[in-house]
Parts: C-alpha cells; sequence; structure tokens
C-alpha cells in the first residue's frame, strides 16, 4: 500500500502542466491568465497575491500610484498608507509598494512559466505541431507583456530583478539589476519580437501587435533620459512616427467613446485595452475601482450617471488639474470648451481637507454606458464592462511631439498630430496650436488634459523634472495643503522592506 | 450481610468461598447470603472492584465490610494501540474518566477537560453554540502548519479541519457517550503516532456495554444570558462630537444634522437575547447473553444568544463487545452517528453591533424603509441602499444561513488470543470517519444588504470519507529471570483522507455569482512498534520507532522515522522508600523522543507543480472569446516533515495513603524544519508567500497536578484538583541562511487597514508577539496621537521603530477543580486562572473621531466610550499598531459551579435520581478593557459574546 503515497490531484479542474498543455484550448487559457494579469484579481477561486485581493490588481495599484502621487487625483480615504499615496511620499512599509512590487514580480513568474511550457520542442512533443504558429505569436505576446511589466518595474523601482524563463520555480535568490541592465533587457525583448507579433490591426482584439511593441518602445526611449541618463529621443520619434505611419489606428472621432462599455466596439484608437466584463471578467481591481472610487455613493444621479451603483467616495481631481482647461469654479467649468474636462462641481473645489470628498471636482471620465446610452450588462451594478485604454495612440502623438520638442525630430511634421487632438477636444481649430507654442510646458499640460485618469502621470511629472520639485505645485504634494517640494528620492519607488529583508541580494533604493 | 465499608449498603453479587474447599455462593440484592460452613473455617469474600477478604466463622451471622480498591493505582490509562496501568506508564500521560465528568453541565467534548489537566489549554472561541474551541496541548509546537493536537476516537485518528456546516469538529461525539479522554502530553508516549503527534495526543474513548441491565436518562434545560457589553456613546454624546469634528465636511454635517438624537438605540442589545437549550439523553447498556451492549440516543437543541443562531443536534451510539471462544477473540464495534443542524449567524452582524448608529432605530415604520423589509437601512438620495454599513438586525434576521451535517465514525476491533502462544494477540482494527453536508445561504431581494445582488441564493456541499486499517501483534510475557516483563507491540497502520466539496452561489433570479467544486485526499501509511520492558516491577523501559509515508510529500520526503524511548522507576518498590510511612507511591520517568508534523491546513498537495482552473466570472475576453484562467500553483518540491525532538522528566507520587497524588513534569521540545509560511524573493515562485521548511522553535515547560482528598468521611468527601502549566516558547531560527538583518515574519491581520499585521514572528521571541510602536504620554497619562518613540534614534518615525511587546499566549495557566459531596449533596466547582496573556483591542484601536464618518461613504459609526477617553482622531496604520492597544488581559474564570442532590430508591430500589443546577461561566476576574480576555491568537476583533449560562439537570437511573 506505500504506493498509494503517490498521489496526483484527482480534482479535474487540479491538474499537472503537461494536463493543461496537452489540448489545444490550454494554450488559449494559458494566454488568457497572462492577458488577464493585468485586470483579474486571481482566478476567482485564489487571488494571485493574498491579504485583500481587490487592493493587490494590477490596474488598482498602478493607477493608484500614478495618479495619487500627481496633480490629478487624491484619495479621500483614510486607509493605510493613502496618505502617502496623496502626498508622493511612500515608504519602503508602504502597502501600495508592496503590491505593485509583487504584481511587477509574479506577473514575470506566471509569464516565464508559459514561456517555460510552450516551447517549439515541448509543443511538438505533445505532438501538437499543427498549432505551434499559433503558439509563436501567443510567446511574442507574452514576451511583450512581459516587456511591458519590467518597464512598469523599471519606470517605478528601477533596480529589480529580472527573472526569465531560464530560473526555474525555486531555483537560488534573484540578482538584482541596475536600471541600465533593465533597459536594456527591455529593449532588447521589444526590439526582438517588434518582428514576431501580428501586423498592426490584425490581430484579435484585446491581443498585441506590433503596434503594441513599437508604442512601448517609444515610451521607454522618451524616459531612457530618466533610466539611463541617455538621450534616445530619436529613437522615440521613430517608433512613435512608426506607429502612426504604418499603421491604420485613428482617434475615435469622438473623446467620450475611448472610455464607455462599448469601447471595445469603438475602438479605433485603443492599441491595447484591458479588458473588463460585467458578468464575466470581474474583479475589484480594473475599472470597477477607478470607477466606483471616483462616484459619490449618496448621489443617485450621479450613479446613473456612471452606470454603477458602487459609490466609494475615494477619488477626486484636484483643482490643479481643473486648472489645467482653466476652469476654477462651476461658471467656468459650465462654460470650458474642452469636451475632455468630464468633471462634476462638488462642494469646494479647493481641497482644504483632503479627507473630505465633497471637495475637489468629481471626474465622470469613464462610465459603465455605452455610445447609445445603454447601462452595461452586470445586473448588481457592481462590475463595469468598459475596457481600460493602456495603449492609446493619442498618447502615441504627443510623445511623436515631445519627442520632436526634445530634438530627436522634426517638430513640424509632429503639429498636425497635436492639433488632431486639439480639434476633438473642442469640436473646432480655433484652439489649434503652432510649432512655437510646442513648449515642454505646453505638452506636460496637454497630456494631463487629454490622459488624466489614465495611469500615466507620475510618469510624466518625473520626466518633465516636475514630480519632486518646488516649481510645480499642487494641492497636498508633500503633505502640504497648496503643496511644497519633496525629497528627489520620491522619484524612485522604494523597494518594499519585505523584499529587500527576503532576499539578501536586494540593496534598497538610494535616500529609503 | 456483605456491606461496603463506607456506605454501609448491602453489595449483591459477592461472591463467597469456603477456603479449601468448592463450596460457595454469591450475596443477593440487599447482600445477604447463607452458606453451609462449620465454625472455624475461613470463608474468602471477593467482589471486582473490592479488596477480597478473608474471615473466620465463629457463629451463625458472619457480617463483613469490603473495602472499595484504591481505584487512581490501578486505573488504567489508553495509549494508543493498547493500554497500560497508570503506575506503569513511562510517559506524561493524563486521564479524565466519565465518572469525574461534572454531572448537569450542558457541554462539549473539549469542556470536559477545560482547566482539568495540567499542560492543555481550552480556549473558547467565543459563546456561539456553533464555534469550536481551540485545544492547546503544551503550546503547541509549530508555526504555520496545525498545532491542533490528534484526536483518536475509538482508535480512529480523526480530520481536524472543519466540516462544512458544522462549526464544532468535536460537535458530533455526545460528551454523555465519552467513558474517557486521555491525554498523551509528551513525545514518548506520542512518538508511537509518529507524524501527527506534536501537539500531543487525545484519545477518546466510548462506553461500552455493563453487566446486567441499566438505564440512564439525562435532561438538561438552560437559559443563557447575556453579560456585559461594549460600553458606546449615547446618541446625543455622539452627535455633539461628530459635529464639532466634521464641522468644515459639508458631506459629513449633512448626514450630522439628519440624525434624530432622541432615538438612543443601543444595538448589541437589539442583537441578543436570552437563549433556551435542551439537552435529553437516554441510554440503555447492559449484556443479553453473551452480548454486553450499549445504546445511546441524545437530542439536543441550543439557542445562541445572538439572535437566530443555534443548532439542533441528534446523535446516536451503538457498542456492542462480544467475545468468543473462550474469550480468545474479542470484539468490540462502535457505531455513532449524528446528525445536525446549525444556523449561523452573519459574523460581521456582531461586529457591525458594537459601534452602529444609535440614532437609528432597528425597525422603522418610515415608507422609505419599507422597500427593505422595514429595517432601517442607509439610503442614498433617491431613496436606494448604500452599499455599506448594513442594519446588524436585518443581517441575522433577514439572512437565512443554514448547515446540515450527517457524520457517523465506526470502528470493528477484533482481538484474538491467539492458542498455544501464551501472550501473543492480534489485532485488527477497521475504522471509518463519515460525514456528508451541505447548507444555504439565502437573503431575499429586498434584505437591504442584498438589493443590489437581488438576493443571496449560495448552497454548498461537502462529502468527507476518512478509511483506516490498522493491524498489530502483540505479545506480553513475563519471565522469572529478573522478574522481568515483556510488551511488545507491532503493526501496520493506512489511513485514507478523502474531500469533496462544492459551492454554488447565486441571487434570486437565478445569475451564477461564483460556482466552483474540488475534491482532494490524501494517504498516510505507517510501521510501528513498540516495547515495553519492565524488571522487578520496579525499572520500565518503553522504547518506540514509528515510520511514517505522507502523501503530502514527494519522492524520498515522503518518509520519516520517529523514535522515542522512556525510563521509569519506581521508586516506591525500594527498601529505602517503602519505610517511609506517608509515601504510597513514587515513580521517576524519563524519556526523549522525535515526532512529526505533516497537516498542513487545506492543502494535501504542497510539493506538487500543477495548475488550476478559474471560474466564470474570472474569464478573459481574447477576440471575442471568453477563456476561463488557469493559474499555476506555488509549490515547495522539496517540502518535507517538520520535527519535534523532545524531552520530558516526570514524578508522580501519592502521600498519605494515596489522599495526595499528582505529578509533575518539565520539558523541553525543538522543532526544526518548521513547515511555514514565509514570504519569498519576489518572482521565484507562483505566490509571494510558499510554504516551505524553515526555522527553529523551541519550547519549554512545567506541568504540574496535584489531585487531594481534603476530607474523606463517610458522609462527607471533598477532594480538590489543581493544575498549573507553565510555557514558554521562543523562535529560534527563521531564514535558511545567517541573516542578523532579517526582523521576522508579518502575521497577524486586524481590522480598520487593508494588510496591516499586529504581529510578528521574529527569532528569540515567543510565536505572534505583538509588533508595535511604543506610544508617548503626556504628564496626566493620557497618550499623545501620533507620537511614538524614535526608537532607532533616525529622527523620523517609520516601520523600524516598531519592537517586539508581549504576546498572547499565557506563560502561566491554572485550573482549580473541587468536588464536594455530603451524603446525597454535592457541590462541584471548577474554575481557571490565565497569567500573563495580552490581547491587542481591535475594536477599541479602530475606532477613531475619523471613523464615525468614515471614509466620507455617506452613514454615521459610534465610537466606543474609550476612545473619547483617548481623544484618537484619524486612524492611520501607525495608530493602529501603538502598544497602547496591546493589554494585559489575565484573567480568573470560573467556569462552572453546580449544586446538586441525589434520590435514592425512589419507587424502587433500582431508580435512583440526580438533581442538579449549574451556572457556566459564571464570572470573570480581568483587567481586559475588552470585551472577552480570552481570545486564543490575541486580537480581539469580531468575537461571539460568551453568555452565562443556568441549567437545569435530571439524570434518573434504572
Amino acid at each position: 500500500c506505500t504506493k498509494d503515497l503517490d498521489v496526483k490531484p484527482i480534482d479535474p479542474d487540479d491538474v499537472t502542466a503537461e494536463v493543461v498543455y496537452s489540448k489545444p484550448e490550454g494554450y488559449s487559457q494559458g494566454l488568457a491568465k497572462i492577458y488577464g494579469l493585468f485586470s483579474l484579481t486571481g482566478d476567482g477561486i485564489k487571488g494571485d497575491i493574498s491579504g485583500d485581493e481587490g487592493f493587490s490588481g494590477f490596474l488598482r495599484v498602478y493607477w493608484n500610484i500614478q495618479e495619487l502621487t500627481s496633480d490629478n487625483a487624491k484619495c479621500a480615504w483614510g486607509d493605510a498608507g493613502i496618505d502617502q499615496l496623496n502626498f508622493g511620499q511612500l515608504s519602503p512599509e508602504n502597502q501600495f509598494v508592496y503590491y505593485m512590487y509583487y504584481r511587477v514580480m509574479l506577473s514575470a513568474t506566471f509569464m516565464n512559466e508559459y514561456l517555460r511550457q510552450t516551447t517549439e520542442d515541448k509543443v511538438k512533443g505533445r505532438g501538437l505541431g499543427n498549432i505551434w504558429p499559433d503558439v509563436q505569436k501567443y510567446r511574442a505576446e507574452v514576451r511583450f507583456l512581459r516587456a511591458y511589466i519590467y518597464w512598469v518595474g523599471l519606470d517605478l523601482f528601477g533596480n529589480i530583478p529580472v527573472v526569465t524563463e531560464a530560473d526555474q520555480i525555486g531555483a537560488g535568490l534573484p540578482i538584482q539589476k541596475t536600471q541600465k541592465e533593465v533597459f536594456d533587457f527591455v529593449e532588447k525583448e521589444l526590439l526582438e519580437v517588434q518582428n514576431e507579433l501580428a501586423a498592426p490591426n490584425s490581430n484579435a482584439y484585446g491581443r498585441v501587435d506590433k503596434a503594441a511593441a513599437w508604442t512601448l518602445l517609444a515610451k521607454l526611449y522618451l524616459n531612457a533620459e530618466t533610466y539611463i541618463k541617455e538621450k534616445h529621443y530619436t529613437d522615440a520619434y521613430t517608433y512613435a512616427k512608426k506607429v502612426i505611419t504604418e499603421s491604420s489606428y485613428k482617434l475615435q472621432n469622438n473623446y467620450a467613446y475611448n472610455f464607455l462599455a462599448d469601447n471595445d466596439v469603438n475602438k479605433s484608437e485603443i492599441i491595447w485595452p484591458i479588458a473588463s466584463d460585467g458578468t464575466r471578467t470581474q474583479s475589484f481591481a480594473n475599472l470597477t475601482f477607478i470607477m466606483n472610487s471616483s462616484t459619490n455613493g449618496g448621489d443617485a444621479a450621479w450613479k446613473s450617471a456612471i452606470g454603477l451603483q458602487g459609490g466609494w467616495n475615494g477619488n477626486r481631481g484636484t483643482a490643479k488639474l481643473a486648472e489645467l482647461f482653466g476652469i476654477t469654479d462651476k461658471a467656468s467649468l459650465e462654460s470650458c470648451p474642452d469636451k475632455r474636462a468630464m468633471f462634476r462641481m462638488l462642494d469646494d473645489i479647493k481641497m482644504n481637507d483632503w479627507k473630505t470628498f465633497v471637495q475637489g471636482v468629481g471626474i465622470m471620465k469613464f462610465k459603465n454606458i455605452t455610445s447609445t446610452g445603454a447601462v452595461g450588462s452586470d445586473p448588481t451594478g457592481t462590475f463595469p464592462d468598459t475596457d481600460f485604454p493602456m495603449l492609446r495612440l493619442a498618447d502615441v502623438y504627443l510623445m511623436y511631439a515631445e519627442a520632436a520638442v526634445r530634438g530627436g525630430g522634426d517638430v513640424d511634421a509632429t503639429v498636425p498630430f497635436v492639433n488632431d487632438i486639439r480639434k476633438r477636444a473642442f469640436g473646432d481649430e480655433n484652439h489649434n496650436v503652432a510649432k512655437a507654442d510646442l513648449t515642454l510646458d505646453f505638452i506636460l499640460a496637454e497630456r494631463g488634459r487629454e490622459l488624466y485618469y489614465e495611469a500615466t502621470r507620475r510618469t510624466d511629472l518625473v520626466r518633465f523634472g516636475k514630480f519632486t520639485s518646488a516649481d510645480y505645485l499642487w494641492p497636498w504634494k508633500g503633505g502640504a495643503k497648496d503643496g511644497k517640494a519633496t525629497d528627489v528620492k520620491y522619484n524612485l519607488l522604494p523597494l518594499p522592506y519585505q523584499e529587500v529583508g527576503s532576499n539578501p541580494n536586494m540593496k534598497q533604493n538610494p535616500g529609503y | 450481610k456483605v456491606t461496603d465499608s463506607k456506605t454501609g449498603e448491602g453489595l449483591p453479587g459477592v461472591s463467597v468461598i469456603v477456603k479449601g474447599t468448592t463450596t460457595g455462593t454469591a450475596t443477593d440484592i440487599n447482600g445477604a447470603y447463607s452458606i453451609n460452613a462449620s465454625k472455624g473455617a475461613t470463608l474468602e469474600f471477593s467482589f471486582v472492584g473490592y479488596t477480597p477478604l478473608s474471615a473466620t466463622v465463629e457463629g451463625a451471622i458472619l457480617n463483613v465490610k469490603l473495602v472499595e480498591a484504591t481505584k487512581t493505582i490501578d486505573e488504567v490509562v489508553v495509549i494508543g494501540y493498547g493500554s497500560v496501568k497508570i503506575k506503569d506508564a513511562t510517559g506524561s500521560v493524563q486521564a479524565v474518566s466519565s465518572k469525574n465528568f461534572t454531572k448537569g453541565m450542558a457541554s462539549s467534548p473539549q469542556e470536559l477537560i477545560a482547566g482539568k489537566l495540567s499542560g492543555v489549554t481550552v480556549t473558547s472561541n467565543g459563546g456561539s453554540p456553533t464555534s469550536s474551541p481551540t485545544i492547546r496541548i503544551r503550546g503547541g509546537s509549530s508555526v504555520s502548519a496545525s498545532n491542533d493536537p490528534l484526536i483518536v476516537i475509538d482508535g480512529v485518528p480523526v480530520d481536524n479541519n472543519a466540516i462544512s456546516g458544522v462549526g464544532n469538529a468535536l460537535q458530533s461525539i455526545n460528551p454523555n457517550d465519552i467513558e474517557s479522554i486521555n491525554v498523551l502530553k509528551d513525545a514518548s508516549s506520542t512518538a508511537i503516532y509518529g507524524a501527527r503527534a506534536s501537539n500531543g495526543v487525545i484519545i477518546i474513548t466510548t462506553k461500552k456495554g455493563k453487566s446486567g441491565f441499566n438505564v440512564t436518562f439525562e435532561s438538561k434545560n438552560s437559559i443563557a444570558t447575556p453579560t456585559e457589553s461594549l460600553e458606546v456613546l449615547s446618541s446625543k454624546e455622539l452627535i455633539d462630537i461628530a459635529k464639532n469634528y466634521y464641522a468644515s465636511n459639508s458631506q459629513a454635517m449633512a448626514v450630522i444634522n439628519a440624525a434624530d438624537t432622541k432615538v438612543n438605540t443601543d444595538w448589541q442589545d437589539a442583537i441578543l437575547r436570552n437563549a433556551f437549550s435542551s439537552d435529553n439523553n437516554i441510554s440503555v447498556s447492559g449484556t443479553k447473553g453473551f452480548l454486553p451492549y450499549r445504546v445511546s440516543l441524545g437530542y439536543t437543541k441550543q439557542d445562541g444568544i445572538v439572535k437566530t443562531s443555534g443548532l439542533e443536534r441528534t446523535t446516536m451510539a451503538v457498542n456492542l463487545s462480544p467475545t468468543f471462544f473462550d474469550k480468545s477473540l474479542s470484539v468490540n464495534l462502535n457505531l455513532k452517528g449524528t446528525y445536525s443542524e446549525n444556523r449561523f449567524n452573519q459574523a460581521g452582524a456582531i461586529n457591525e453591533s458594537l459601534l452602529y448608529d444609535p440614532t437609528k432605530t432597528p425597525k422603522s415604520s418610515d415608507p422609505k424603509y419599507q422597500p427593505y423589509g422595514g429595517y432601517f437601512t442607509w439610503l442614498d438620495n433617491a431613496g436606494k441602499p448604500l452599499k455599506f454599513a448594513y442594519n446588524p438586525l436585518s443581517q441575522l434576521e433577514q439572512r437565512y444561513d443554514k448547515g446540515y451535517a450527517y457524520r457517523s465514525i465506526g470502528n470493528l476491533q477484533l482481538d484474538y488470543k491467539i492458542p498455544y502462544l501464551e501472550g501473543l494477540k492480534a489485532v485488527l482494527n477497521l475504522g471509518y470517519d463519515y460525514s456528508k453536508s451541505n447548507g444555504k445561504v439565502y437573503a431575499s431581494e429586498n434584505a437591504g444588504f442584498a438589493y443590489y445582488d437581488k438576493g443571496i441564493n449560495n448552497k454548498y456541499d461537502q462529502e468527507k470519507k476518512n478509511e483506516l486499517l490498522d493491524f498489530y501483534f502483540n505479545y506480553n510475557k513475563p519471565f522469572d529471570f529478573l522478574k522481568s516483563n515483556l510488551d511488545i507491540t507491532a503493526g501496520y497502520s493506512w489511513q485514507h483522507f478523502w474531500r469533496s466539496e462544492s459551492n454554488d452561489n447565486s441571487n434570486i433570479p437565478g445569475t451564477i455569482t461564483s460556482k466552483s467544486d474540488n475534491k482532494t485526499e490524501n494517504y498516510l501509511v505507517s510501521f510501528f512498534g513498540r516495547v515495553n520492558y519492565s524488571i522487578f516491577d520496579k525499572y520500565l523501559l518503553t522504547a518506540t520507532v514509528r515510520r511514517d509515508g505522507s502523501s503530502r510529500f514527494q519522492g524520498d520526503n515522503q518518509w520519516g522515522t520517529f523514535p522515542s524511548a522512556a525510563i521509569a522507576w519506581k521508586l516506591d518498590q525500594e527498601e529505602i522508600f517503602k519505610n517511609i510511612p506517608v509515601l504510597s507511591s513514587l515513580k521517576l520517568r524519563a524519556g526523549w523522543g522525535i515526532t512529526g508534523q505533516q497537516d498542513i491546513t487545506n492543502n494535501d498537495y504542497p510539493a506538487l507543480a500543477r495548475y488550476t482552473y478559474g471560474n466564470n466570472t474570472h474569464q478573459y475576453p481574447l477576440g471575442g472569446t471568453y477563456y476561463n484562467v488557469i493559474t499555476p500553483v506555488a509549490y515547495d518540491a522539496n517540502l518535507k516533515w517538520e520535527e519535534t525532538e523532545s524531552y520530558n522528566v516526570g514524578l508522580d507520587f501519592g502521600v498519605f495513603n494515596s489522599r495526595i497524588t499528582g505529578s509533575v513534569d518539565l520539558y523541553y521540545k525543538y522543532t526544526s524544519d518548521l513547515i511555514n509560511n514565509i514570504a519569498i524573493p519576489a518572482g521565484t515562485n507562483f505566490a509571494e508567500n510558499i510554504i516551505t521548511n524553515v526555522g527553529n522553535f523551541e519550547s519549554r515547560g512545567i506541568d504540574l497536578n496535584l489531585t487531594g482528598q481534603v476530607i474523606n468521611k463517610k458522609d462527607l468527601n471533598w477532594s480538590l484538583t489543581y493544575v498549573l502549566n507553565y510555557n514558554k516558547t521562543k523562535i529560534k531560527k527563521l531564514t535558511l541562511l545567517e541573516d542578523p538583518s532579517f526582523v521576522g515574519n508579518e502575521v497577524g491581520g486586524i481590522a480598520g487597514a487593508q494588510n496591516n499585521n499586529i504581529q510578528l514572528n521574529a527569532v528569540g521571541n515567543p510565536l505572534n508577539s505583538f509588533y508595535v510602536f511604543k506610544q508617548v504620554y503626556d504628564q496626566n497619562g493620557k497618550p499623545i496621537e501620533s507620537l511614538y518613540e524614535d526608537l532607532n534614534g533616525d529622527g523620523k518615525i517609520d516601520g523600524k521603530d516598531r519592537y517586539i511587546y508581549k504576546s498572547p499566549y499565557a506563560p502561566v495557566t491554572m485550573g482549580l477543580n473541587s468536588a464536594l459531596t455530603y451524603k446525597n449533596w454535592m457541590f462541584n466547582f471548577s474554575g481557571r486562572l490565565s497569567l500573563g496573556n495580552y490581547v491587542y483591542n481591535n475594536v477599541a484601536s479602530k475606532s477613531t473621531y475619523s471613523e464615525i464618518f468614515p471614509n466620507n461613504l455617506g452613514f454615521l459609526q459610534n465610537i466606543p466610550r474609550s476612545t473619547v477617553k483617548t481623544g484618537f482622531k484619524t486612524l492611520t496604520s501607525n495608530l493602529l499598531k501603538s502598544d497602547y492597544f496591546v493589554e494585559n488581559a489575565s484573567f480568573f474564570k470560573m467556569d462552572y459551579i453546580t449544586l446538586g442532590y441525589t434520590f435514592n430508591k425512589i419507587f424502587s430500589t433500582k431508580l435512583s435520581a440526580v438533581v442538579t443546577g449549574t451556572v457556566q461561566n459564571a464570572f470573570v476576574i480581568t483587567n481586559y478593557s475588552g470585551l472577552n480576555p480570552e481570545v486564543f491568537n490575541g486580537i480581539d476583533n469580531q468575537v461571539y459574546p460568551t453568555p452565562r449560562t443556568y441549567v437545569l439537570g435530571l439524570t434518573l437511573n434504572f
């Protein structure tokens, strides 16, 4: 009877890798897990990260770090660690730091597993040679997503380990890499996979193509000076231009359509979305969080306008964000010609107390309502159908212009694209800009207007040297009501103390 | 006539023989006898349980008094795959038998031993009828693996994991069926259970059929009443403070101004009640022909003091214990069955009731609440419920959460004395533990808390099977050489655990919110052996070894060997001690052993690389097709046993003709390769922490127990039992590599902030030590908000300024039991003292002024009066971790006081009755400021209030 000890799981939903990958659909299910890492928090049975599952989801924690530390938004909740987010001063003990870091590294670990299990030898060895061409594409997409998640790690934490499919599970302690090494890895991967990915616009919705790789390369190069003190503006310009000229992505006619429940249909501008679905792709971390947390639960009209019933009374925009649109009060909001200002007046636009939700401006950019006015599919009003645009063409236009202004290319060539954005925003050409208007300050402000609430703001402020400095202040920066300068160390997040504690190879980032 | 020396009553059935002849007779029902014997002949009187007596015939009447044999000395304890006389035991073994159980208590099996055995702590888990107390023997020896002792019921080691739909795993055993509870504490006695023995073993033996025909009926009826409540603010006080604090928050002020201070609801009162319970048992035992039998039936209905909670339970037990072939084959068959229905209360409702807004009435006739059953509900400006702060009473009354469970435990033991080989027997034990349960959680669409979900209609099912096969030989033979005795046991054990469960959650219209099912199993295969050898009945030696294989591990790591050895020296048999008249027994014991641990809660495949499929609400769309995701699961392929090496030295003694008996034990335990759930370097596995073997842990302590017959008169008896345990634990190692900078593993999640922990497992400290900031106080001794000592002196307050302060586990626990009888009266009590256990008062810590209108979510909450005392305004994660909230929760708890009277010979000689009145949880003495100082892991949050219970009991014996 000692043979009884060699058990295999008896549950049909609990299987070994060989069982999973013995069928073609296993490769799609595995790929769904990898894409799902950006939207879901787990598989519905167990969270990827223990503790409060919703808290740990990629978009929720990434959005919090990108937006709440910036001039865009502040959260009124008293939860632990939110004060540090609002003030832009995160410590190694902060739970958002912890969740963000582990989300990055854990995602990479899942991606590595996929790459290990789907090699050509293994697929053909399982007698599935016929699907190898598809699997090859899946692998390129997974490598892109891994490059993306390591780019997030580079952008936020800088000096992180780079674990790949060559590192076995349970193997030794990962080695910390320098920012330069992480940068090189991301760059190398993107340059390689751009050839293997599907042609622009040719892939199924939700999956990435060459344009995604080019967009991320443009982002990587545009920020290179921050990451590795090297100027790569020409490269940034080149890859932004590639997206514009070699793909058929085009601006959505109506700005607001990018952020509605049917943006999987009105998708012409979205290069890579994070999918949500009210009944099938549920998570407390994706747009569920952004939308519910930005809505007043006591205000039925507001909840109906958003199409969700949560009303968590957390996040709202700052007066500084409103100011980018020239909005200072109710009258200026009503007369604002820029249609991108999807705001709602609260009791006081000034935020004398960051813990009072009804101070600041309500943000109604994302809605669980379709372009025809129908409410999303979740009957309980908790989970939206709206997808989050991770990479969007308008961002590429603005990167194109910025790279040029920073000396990476011909500024003149980029002016029409900036004006495409302006025309859409104002509905006319009266607010178009000329080459002379394209200053760095203008671009930062325009990015603020176009991309607010889209989880890019902290990165932008760091790149423009405004994240910690005294020359650009916003409410509650540094913990002061009107804002004040903070230590330059905050341009890079600290590593979570748990990681520094459990891996002796890891050294804390400077200043912490 | 033959009478009992103590009671003076006649003894029936005493055998009377004329010495040297075959002439004999037995006494009749009144103890009378007649026999033909000549003057000067000697009559021999003998009777089971009494010391035999010889007397010379001097006349026509010879009355004798038989003295009851001193029971304690010859008592037998069950030690696993056999039993041993207490006087011959070499290990630390303690027993409580049914005659020491207090009559008249409404109890669960755990309560039968609470405070009665040294080194065994039973911590009640609040006062819910469905909650399960936590048992620890000598403090446990694991960190992340289970610390529960192994529980063996009639030879069947049962699965400690909870049964769905049942709160308390031991609930399925009717305490009235229990004959004895034996506790094995040290490694030399537990090692026979090898891989499952590190946390001690509790062996429960149920009653067997007796001679004759006996009927016992027992009925207990009780009323439980709530005791203490948390002191919170009145409506007016609350609103006054809120108006002041929230003056600049227009959203809060709108809600505050709308509050009606004329209403002042006590929400704790609103959800509590006096609860009635009834417990009735009948048992019939006797011998019919060759067949001794016992059959019992029990029915319990117990309401909880939190409204709607309660249980109903029917138990049945059958025991048949015939012998065949001239007693060479003994058969012992036990079948136990239970059916229970449990109604659970929403745990959150208790917590919410502590701090719910007092300006609202539980129910209201206001039309705006009528869509929600008339229960007050926080509403938005269109009259729809907010998704927060649900009415506690509605969470109880509008939610129907019931579990239904069948469980049966049984075994068939065949004990065969092999002919022609004197002393050799073979034992086969086949056992099972089976349960099938299901449950339902229901709430209608108009319950405020389920409004957006459109009601709740959740179902779950579970089936568990545990099968056992033991086969062993036992050889027991005395030798003339050195007057020695050899007792050898060797055998094989196989056990299989299988579990299948499913959850099916949907709302009332039928939309599935989540659905899952799961099947899992594990096996244990073992070979074991034990040798007991005694010389001159003076020197005793025991050696055991067990080799265990567990399917939870892989390859070479599956098998572990667990040896032990013990010696005992009966000093009372040495001439020098025989001459000390006060000394009636004295024995010195020493033992050593290694035991294991493989019980990883809810994970049967921790060392196996595997994938799981996700459910339908967590799909991801690619190109319009929604795929169920597959997720690789974290594992450690090299996972293996955790091992505990322990030493025990003990002394058993009896003085003054055994009127005072007791034992004292010193022990030391060292656990290595701890099965530990620890944070791992990011990027090395599919989780941020995994179960692996890392760390060492030690505990040391003293067990003492003393029993004294303070008074031992014909009509008046008073015995006292005192037990004491001193236990000190320390983590010795936590990392694979030497890493002095490693602070420790944070544990002990708390309410008030996400992912915040209050405890630390750190080298050099007890388990789950509190890890806190050092609060700074003003001259008046009032804590200053958000001011903590800069312990590392770096000029700022951050995580590095936290320090380790106290532990939740009491280093010293004591128990005192008293049993007094005077004629037909009895008076018993039992109390426990716990010294040096600390509790983190999470109810107080999470309550600041900023929590009156928390997170701007649109509703009001009350605060405890203690918050007004500190005046703490803002909830921060630092404030939650102030040492101010870690309180000394030492307590004395009077578990019960019982008064009883026995009526003998009512109507007929056979009928006797005992009437008892009991107060359970009579009183608690403590300085702890929260509701209950008895909190197992030391974090006081969401505890079911412990009631005081008055029980009236009636026992009838026919």
